[in-house]
């Protein structure tokens, strides 16, 4: 079932934004897949949950799910985030922007995985 | 100077690529307006009142001649032949058309220039000391700690998004010319017995519609610690910042919501937790840049002067010692009469970039009071500058005096405005327009602002005017006492709105009640807090 519905919101089963990565991360440690919501497309919590979680050590599939804004993609899969996961209207906007436009970061300790796919 | 390496050159060029490609889907209607906009903010974009604005990057406000030539170029080719020098040691054209920003982006950047992150919620351009590098008395060269923080911040995957705008300003000399407790984190270098360099942390200042003085979070801190104790800040801010009220997003609500210990105990968590060692500074990158900006000049002899009063003036308001024997400090006042505070033409650009060249290492700075120095000028050279300056209206002798007021562009130019800030300050600069008398009133800044969101620093003018709208005409509120230096402190409020044009008359009275009543060597700061509030507003309000 797809994360995200057809107006672009995340369903239910997808994680709200926790403030306290830490905690979250002693839940959901094992799990082989979490889903992150995107508050908004310029809203950058999920950013820094997401480069949390990985420095705390979780492993699995880590989606982004919602508006992830169109200068943001390469952003997302920087921080972590192994899969985003957007509105069919938004995907085919950000298909014409580069997945990694940018040959250098300055950051070089975030990690880079980059992949994309549709909700439908 | 810093000089681009391979990568930060990569970084520029890929970024004007990106907007290019960006702003053409645009103009073809491919993206909506809303959807562009975050995108032309972080590259610097405005949509003005009247026109397109492009607000420049100019790091730690440190310029060369080749780049201030190049702005000359541009504000002459697609500009009406002028720029705005900001009070975040910025640079600003107001009249561009749109389809040209790529192109204009792409020409900053043959010369090390660019506009990412000049606007939006992101980590903003950090500010710094215009004379760092000159004093005698710095830990070291604040500009060193700037760029580590501009590279650190620059696209920086986890803080592109945060609640609201992020602005870092450096000192490194006991008295502060970088307004570090007005910034959302404010970073004052020392020396230390332990680590050799440290840093104290400031956090959750800010001007605007709720202004606050920071407060000192952390004490001591190694700089080699530096990156990842603003990334533990910047994490807790972009995780429990308001998002929900653009009002209430900066970092200093968050402070206040949270108390300064847990909010303390919250960046240490994030600290301890999250520490992380390829942030960590080693000692070699510190001190390759510290070569990079040190700038080796060879003692003179002292000279003989010239003795014109007209020159002495100038020296004597206008430069400032330097800490290499037989050079100065030059300030190049950017406020005289009939010009916007801030402004210079294109001619005026190339001529101080011709001047650099000549007396000051090719190097210039920009200030947050929206002046240029040059900080590098033999003595031997003062007076041949001098009159250069002068032919092109650049030897105004006003620093810190009262017609060296700070001005935001007001209603003239930008959509947020309420009230014109512009006439205001041409209005002071006749009022006041006698160097004698200006030099005998002494130091007081008057800073303007056209709207609560305080561009113009009005909380911490001596004297402070902020525009307001008051039944579709523009009013204005009057603060004083306020200052940056020595322990910032907000100016208080002296009373009602009043209008446009009553403005510089009250102002004119407050002035002459101090020269009445000053003691001997009394600043005008220092008055006003001997007399207290109460007796400046009876005295303003009550033959108002």
């Amino acid at each position: 079932m797809p994360l995200i519905d057809d107006t672009g919101t995340p369903r239910d089963a997808v994680l709200p934004v926790p403030v306290d990565a830490t905690a979250t991360f002693r839940t959901v440690r094992d799990a082989a897949v979490l889903a992150l919501a995107f508050d908004g497309p310029v809203d950058g919590k999920a950013f820094s949950t997401a480069a949390l979680l990985r420095a705390e050590g979780y492993t699995g599939i880590l989606i982004g799910v919602g508006p992830v804004g169109l200068d943001r993609l390469a952003q997302g899969f920087r921080v972590g985030f192994d899969l985003l996961e957007v509105s069919d209207q938004e995907l085919q906007q950000l298909q014409h922007f580069h997945l990694e436009p940018f040959p250098f970061y300055y950051q070089p300790s975030t990690p880079r995985k980059p992949d994309l796919k549709a909700s439908a | 100077m810093y000089q681009y390496n391979l990568i930060d050159q990569a970084i520029v060029d890929a970024r004007v690529t990106q907007f290019a490609e960006q702003m053409r889907r645009y103009l073809q209607g491919a993206l909506t307006d809303e959807q562009f906009a975050p995108i032309r903010l972080q590259n610097g974009l405005y949509l003005q009142r009247h026109a397109p604005m492009l607000r420049v990057a100019i790091p730690y406000g440190t310029l060369s001649s080749q780049q201030l030539r190049k702005l000359a170029d541009i504000s002459r080719r697609y500009d009406r032949g002028y720029g705005h020098i900001t009070t975040r040691q910025n640079i600003q054209f107001n009249w561009l058309e749109m389809a040209e920003v790529p192109k204009v982006l792409g020409e900053l950047a043959q010369v090390q220039m660019h506009a990412i992150q000049t606007s939006g919620a992101c980590v903003r351009n950090t500010t710094t000391d215009p004379l760092a590098g000159t004093v005698a008395d710095e830990a070291m060269d604040p500009r060193v700690v700037c760029e580590l923080v501009r590279q650190w911040s620059t696209l920086h995957p986890e803080f592109a998004s945060l609640p609201r705008k992020f602005k870092i300003a450096v000192t490194a000399t006991e008295v502060d010319r970088a307004a570090i407790e007005v910034h959302d984190v404010g970073i004052r270098l020392k020396k230390h017995a332990v680590h050799g360099l440290a840093f104290d942390l400031w956090v959750g200042g800010g001007l605007g519609r709720t202004p606050v003085i920071g407060r000192r979070l952390l004490a001591d801190l190694p700089v080699a610690e530096l990156r990842n104790w603003l990334t533990a800040v910047l994490r807790v801010y972009n995780l429990a910042g308001r998002r929900d009220n653009k009002y209430k997003a900066r970092i200093k609500i968050l402070v206040y919501a949270m108390g300064l210990q847990a909010f303390r105990e919250q960046v240490t968590h994030r600290y301890l937790s999250d520490h992380d060692p390829a942030l960590r500074i080693e000692s070699g990158e510190l001190e390759t840049l510290t070569q990079i900006f040190t700038r080796a000049l060879n003692p003179r002899l002292e000279s003989t002067l010239p003795t014109n009063a007209a020159f002495t003036r100038w020296f004597n308001q206008n430069t400032r010692p330097h800490r290499t024997t037989g050079y100065r400090v030059v300030f190049v006042s950017l406020k005289r009469p009939g010009t916007a505070p801030g402004d210079l033409t294109a001619a005026q650009m190339e001529a101080v970039a011709a001047l650099a060249e000549q007396f000051s290492a090719s190097e210039i700075r920009t200030t947050h009071e929206q002046n240029l120095v040059l900080p590098h000028v033999a003595c031997s050279d003062l007076e041949a500058l001098w009159q250069a300056l002068g032919h092109h209206d650049l030897a105004h002798p006003n620093m810190n005096l009262i017609s060296d007021s700070i001005a935001c562009p007001g209603i003239d130019f930008c959509s947020l405005a309420n009230a014109p800030s512009l006439s205001l300050a041409e209005a002071i600069h006749e009022t006041f327009e006698d160097l004698d008398e200006q030099a005998a009133i002494g130091p007081l800044e008057i800073k303007i602002s056209g709207c609560m969101n305080a561009c113009g620093h009005h909380h911490i003018g001596h004297i402070g005017i902020l525009g307001v709208e008051k039944k579709g005409e523009p009013w204005y509120q009057l603060t004083i006492g306020g200052r940056d230096q020595k322990g910032a402190v907000l100016g208080q409020r002296l009373g009602p709105a009043i209008p446009h044009d009553d403005v510089v008359p009250l102002i004119r009275r407050l002035v002459d009640l101090y020269l009445a009543e000053r003691e001997r060597g009394e600043a005008f700061v220092d008055y006003v807090d001997r007399c207290g509030i109460d007796a400046l507003k009876e005295f303003s309000y009550a033959t108002h």
